[in-house]
């Protein structure tokens, strides 16, 4: 102990602990090679990780059959997507690429607002860290791009990539008041981007036309938006000078709201009629790594609220609806998936019968939906538990109702506490997906088994294949792991 | 407290359960189905289908030469292009199809549940299933049964042959089972060396560890096509079949216009076939064999099967007579004198007149 | 202080209709309240009032309903029998009462109950913004000037993780005064903070004494108590044992069981 001490006053850096600076060779030393059984362990590792290394390095650039992945990797990327119809998929990335852009630099600008208001500088990541953090995803994307084998993709990747960018920067520097419509054009132009790829045909256009009106609806009631209609356009053109009361006010935003979101309606259905209605392309078209992705992430998103809802109600004060939440999370996930599957394939045929039955892909994403909401609704609730009881009263006792507690105080405290099991969770339910092969649809696994349906494959790059599928689920599973621990790194600041 | 929301919870379940069953005994009041759960509508098919737009036709997607999802995305086969004559038939367009994927599992289930109306997917026609799966078989469109394939440079050609032998056949399947029974009745002595999948088996054969292999003569084409194409020896595939393993198109129970249809549409193939019609002449015809003019609906000829009178055109010309379609693929071996072949060369190939 | 009852109020004949007690409105009024937590006898017959800016000690060894006593004024407990009125408003079933009720409450508690996922003053703009609808600037500059008077401003963007106990609970005291309540409710504010702290928080509590502001506090603090309080309640058993000014109650406890606890805590 007092030994130590004079260590520690002739220390540069008094506040960092002593190896945190020790040079390579020296923290080897320490560390590796601090006794002889150590050494013999991290020799024998070594030697075993050369050799591990030199192996797997001859099978992937020299041994390997990636004819097998070369020939087929549209097959493995959109299954039966009709060739002729693939530019839809590309008018996509660029929507989607466009859409993401704007969604985060609009977060960025406005965290980086919130920066400057509280005087915390936020972290801005460096191309770089952006990097290292998808590094996995940037690898999958050069494995396939180096597969394929035209130029083509790699230049579309690569402008995706830079309109994505592109559009991220410009929408940094929009203004404030355009933050608003910025989040729904976002959106909008996610929603957009899937109705290219699966036609118009059918119903698309009304939905569309609902989502946009609810937008029409909320932006129009926005005080900036009344404001600046009274400024700009009312008063040049009115005898009255302005609006009078706060009663007109209140009736003139009720009126733009009526007026935006017939104009929704209108502009909508004239887009759809002039995109046209019809297309050889439907949901069921969607396989192959495609299909696994949008599933997955469809289910994701929709599963999470879904999820928090029945959460909720598990706890919920009202008997009925806490009967309703607990049967339906007990059934589903009682029920094995691949049931469920086959419910939704096939013996909803039995129980209902309806004329234009939905189609097999919303089947499915519901399935999936209605399976994987019940377990994420039970590791809510484990975090709906752990937040102690008095949290909520302190919510109470500001006067708070019921609902406010639930939403201010005892979600983002819940949530926070779960994002791994829930992420996992995820995870699994990205991997289950290929339990989608049991109905026949073509999702990324069952592409790659068909490979080897094919004459010239039958039994030949068994192992190619299965490595390429597996690293491409790896690198998925890695990324979103790794998302995870930094949401809940960022979340957990003040539990420190 | 907590023991009664458990029992009302069971409650719950069991309203469930019965509001279920309730459902399903009304919906079979309603349309008065076999109790083979067959709920679905079971007339006007083809006002259905037509519509809609588009035949739905079951099949899968893993089998070469049959049916395959092949690089392109696309559905290539034998029984693909029965589905793609059904479409012709009706629409005068082939590609009017939609394949619907179906495991074997869940094939008759979905059949009868509307999945699709048509079925081509290498089914065999058994009593039972015709009795019990609410399913109609129709034309046998090709007559598979379990045969022998052995290197051709062996020189066996008949089953006594192979007395003594080793023979390579899949584990627990009526393969395995009609095998030790045919060779038990002729007194054949052999040795069945036995694995759990042809993933294990077709290399075993190859490396030499049996003298002959087992399985469907359909099945055997594709591993000859394959092994020949390796660059392997020479393969032959014995004459006799050990099985009958009819493979036909299948509808739902119940529909007999439907039924109709499907069927000429799919013996269109043949019948042109048997005129010597094929996808490069049949449009341009000009001989006078009343019997063929009548095929081709020239005058006005039509028998009321719901199809248009010039229906066998469009099948001819845009999927091919029975011997082009099954030519197409090589994986089905040698149509000439086998089973396949037509009644006129000694096959099985035989369909009612046109007329 | 003044002259209020020395009398202990369970025994005393109480007039449901005065609207003030010794010279001040009445603040808080419970008649007759009773509390069951199973069979437990958690509250028995409780009868209290408090006048308006009054500051109430109430002490008692743990488990006498000191704690449950002031739960029940805003509704955190539910109280089986009898009537509690605060500011004119009888606390019934129905729920605009109990929110109208909560609205002139503050509540402070011994775990602090500080939101750890808001930054110190999101903590204290939360009620003002959601439950008074304040602009977020109005809010926080109230938020600021609070946290002033607590003499913690520095800490406006931090975490509640990261600070003292004595910090938090300072904290949570500007959390409920954001709320401008009538009455101020402290549940044994002190009793989880280390020792060196605890001078800190009662600093704050006295300096809110002298505002006027009416204060009901939990405490084992008997020097606070002393210092602070118009009266003081000793509790024991779910009864309220003796009331009086705290010099009095302090040198000449009337009760046998309030001369055994005062002994051995002193």
């Amino acid at each position: 102990m007092t030994a130590t001490l004079p260590n520690y006053e002739t220390n540069p850096q008094p506040s960092l602990p002593p190896n945190m600076k020790l040079s390579p060779i020296a923290w080897a030393r320490k560390n590796l090679f601090n006794n002889w059984y150590n050494s013999l362990v991290t020799i024998i590792v070594v030697v075993v990780g050369a050799i591990l290394v030199f192996y797997s390095g001859r099978y992937i650039f020299v041994t390997g059959q990636w004819e097998a992945v070369r020939k087929n990797l549209t097959l493995l990327m959109v299954g039966i997507f009709p060739r002729n119809e693939q530019w839809r998929l590309v008018v996509q990335m660029y929507l989607m690429a466009s859409a993401l852009g704007l969604a985060w630099g609009t977060a960025t600008a406005r965290s980086q607002d919130r920066a400057a208001e509280t005087g915390i500088a936020a972290h801005r990541p460096t191309p770089l860290d952006l990097m290292r953090r998808y590094w996995t995803i940037l690898l999958l994307l050069v494995v396939i791009l180096a597969l394929t084998q035209t130029i083509w993709p790699t230049l579309f990747t690569l402008s995706t990539l830079a309109v994505g960018l592109g559009v991220r920067s410009a929408a940094m520097r929009l203004p404030l008041s355009a933050r608003q419509p910025c989040w729904y054009a976002s959106a909008f132009m996610a929603i957009l981007s899937f109705q290219v790829v699966s036609g118009t045909d059918g119903n698309a256009w009304w939905w569309t036309s609902a989502l946009v009106s609810l937008a029409a609806f909320h932006l129009a009631g926005t005080k900036d938006f009344t404001k600046y209609l009274d400024s700009e356009i009312i008063r040049p053109f009115s005898r009255h000078k302005r609006l009078a009361t706060a009663k007109d006010l209140i009736r003139f935003k009720q009126l733009t709201q009526i007026v935006s979101v017939i104009a929704a309606v209108i502009v909508v259905r004239i887009a759809y009629w002039l995109i046209g209605e019809t297309s050889q392309v439907s949901w069921d078209n969607w396989s192959g790594l495609y299909l696994t992705l949008v599933a997955s992430i469809a289910a994701i998103t929709l599963s999470f609220p879904l999820a928090l809802l029945l959460a909720v109600g598990r706890r919920s004060s009202l008997p009925v609806v806490r009967w309703l939440c607990v049967s339906y999370i007990e059934l589903f996930r009682g029920v094995p998936f691949i049931a469920l599957l086959f419910v939704a394939k096939i013996f909803i045929d039995f129980f209902l019968d309806v004329e234009t039955p939905l189609s097999l892909m919303t089947r499915t994403i519901i399935a999936f939906t209605i399976f994987s909401s019940a377990y994420v609704a039970e590791v809510v609730r484990g975090g709906l538990q752990a937040v102690p009881k008095g949290q909520i009263e302190a919510g109470q006792a500001l006067g708070l109702q019921p609902p406010g507690i639930m939403r201010l105080i005892v979600l983002p405290q819940a949530l926070s506490a779960v994002i791994p099991a829930m992420v996992g969770q995820f995870i699994s339910l990205f991997k289950d997906s290929s339990l989608f092969a049991i109905i026949s649809v073509v999702e990324f696994y069952r592409a790659r088994e068909l490979i080897h349906s094919q004459q010239e494959f039958t039994t030949t790059a068994i192992s190619e294949t299965l490595v390429f599928v597996a690293f491409a689920y790896w690198a998925l599973s890695y990324t979103m792991s790794k998302e995870s621990q930094r949401l809940e790194r960022h979340l957990g600041v003040g539990e420190r | 407290m907590h023991k009664s929301s458990g029992r009302l919870l069971a409650l719950l379940g069991l309203v469930l359960t019965f509001s279920l069953i309730a459902v399903a005994c009304g919906n079979d009041d309603d349309n008065d189905a076999t109790p083979t759960t067959d709920l679905v509508q079971n007339e006007g098919t083809l006002q259905a289908v037509k519509d809609r737009g588009h035949v739905l036709c079951g099949s899968r997607d893993d089998v070469p030469g049959f049916a395959l999802l092949n690089e392109n995305g696309q559905y290539e086969g034998f029984d693909i292009d029965m589905c793609r004559a059904v479409a012709a038939a009706v629409f005068g367009d082939a590609d009017a199809v939609e394949i619907v994927p179906v495991t074997s599992a869940e094939r008759f289930t979905a059949l009868a549940s509307g999945q699709f109306e048509v079925m081509n997917r290498n089914t065999t026609w058994t009593a039972t299933r015709d009795g019990t799966e609410g399913a109609n078989f129709l034309f046998t469109t090709y007559y598979d049964g379990q045969g022998l394939m052995v290197p051709a440079s062996t020189g066996f050609t008949t089953l006594n042959d192979l007395a003594d032998a080793n023979i390579c056949v899949s584990t627990g399947t009526t393969t395995e089972l009609n095998l030790t029974a045919v060779f038990a009745a002729r007194g054949i002595p052999f040795n069945p060396v036995t694995f759990e999948g042809f993933d294990t088996l077709v290399p075993a054969y190859e490396e030499g560890q049996c003298e002959a292999m087992t399985a469907d003569s359909s099945v055997l084409g594709v591993f000859k096509y394959e092994i020949e194409q390796d660059g392997g020896p020479d393969q032959h595939i014995m004459a006799e079949l050990i099985s009958k393993e009819p493979l036909g198109t299948v509808v739902r129970d119940g529909d007999t216009e439907w039924a109709q249809v499907v069927n000429w549409a799919t013996m269109a193939t043949v019948q042109a076939w048997e005129f010597g019609l094929d996808s490069s002449n049949i449009a341009s015809y000009n001989g006078s064999d009343p019997n063929i003019l009548n095929f081709l609906g020239r005058d006005g000829f039509d028998p009321g099967l719901g199809l248009p009178s010039d229906f066998a055109i469009h099948v001819v010309q845009q999927v091919g007579n029975y011997e082009e379609i099954f030519n197409r693929y090589p994986q089905l071996g040698v149509l000439e004198g086998s089973v396949n072949d037509l009644w006129s060369n000694g096959g099985l190939m035989y369909v009612p007149p046109y007329r | 202080m003044t002259d209020t009852t020395t009398i202990n109020p369970s025994l005393a004949n109480v007039n449901r209709d005065a609207t003030e007690i010794g010279g001040r409105e009445i603040m808080v009024e419970m008649v007759g309240v009773n509390k069951f937590f199973g069979t437990f006898h958690a509250l028995n017959s409780i009868d209290m009032k408090v006048g308006s800016g009054e500051v109430v000690v109430v002490i008692g060894p743990s488990g006498s309903g000191k704690s449950t006593l002031i739960r029940c004024i805003n509704r955190l407990e539910h109280h089986d029998r009898g009537r509690i009125v605060v500011d004119g408003i009888e606390l019934t079933e129905d729920v605009r009462n109990i929110a109208l009720i909560r609205r002139e409450t503050g509540m402070v508690f011994q775990q602090f109950n500080l939101f750890p996922h808001l930054t110190v003053i999101d903590n204290i703009t939360l009620g003002p913004r959601q439950v008074l609808k304040m602009p977020k600037k109005q809010a926080e500059d109230r938020a600021m000037e609070l946290l002033e008077r607590v003499k913690i401003p520095e800490q406006a963007r931090k975490f509640p993780g990261q600070l003292s106990g004595g910090q938090q609970q300072r904290v949570a005291i500007a959390r409920s005064l954001a709320m401008q309540p009538k009455i101020m409710l402290f549940d044994e504010p002190t009793s989880a903070l280390d020792p060196e702290m605890i001078s800190e928080v009662l600093n704050v509590i006295l300096e809110l004494a002298k505002t006027g502001i009416t204060l009901i506090v939990v405490t084992h603090e008997m020097g606070f108590a002393r210092e602070a309080a118009d009266r003081v309640i000793f509790m024991a058993d779910g009864e309220i044992v003796e009331v009086g000014e705290p010099e009095h109650f302090f040198t000449n406890p009337q009760e046998e069981r309030t001369q055994l606890f005062l002994s051995q805590i002193l």
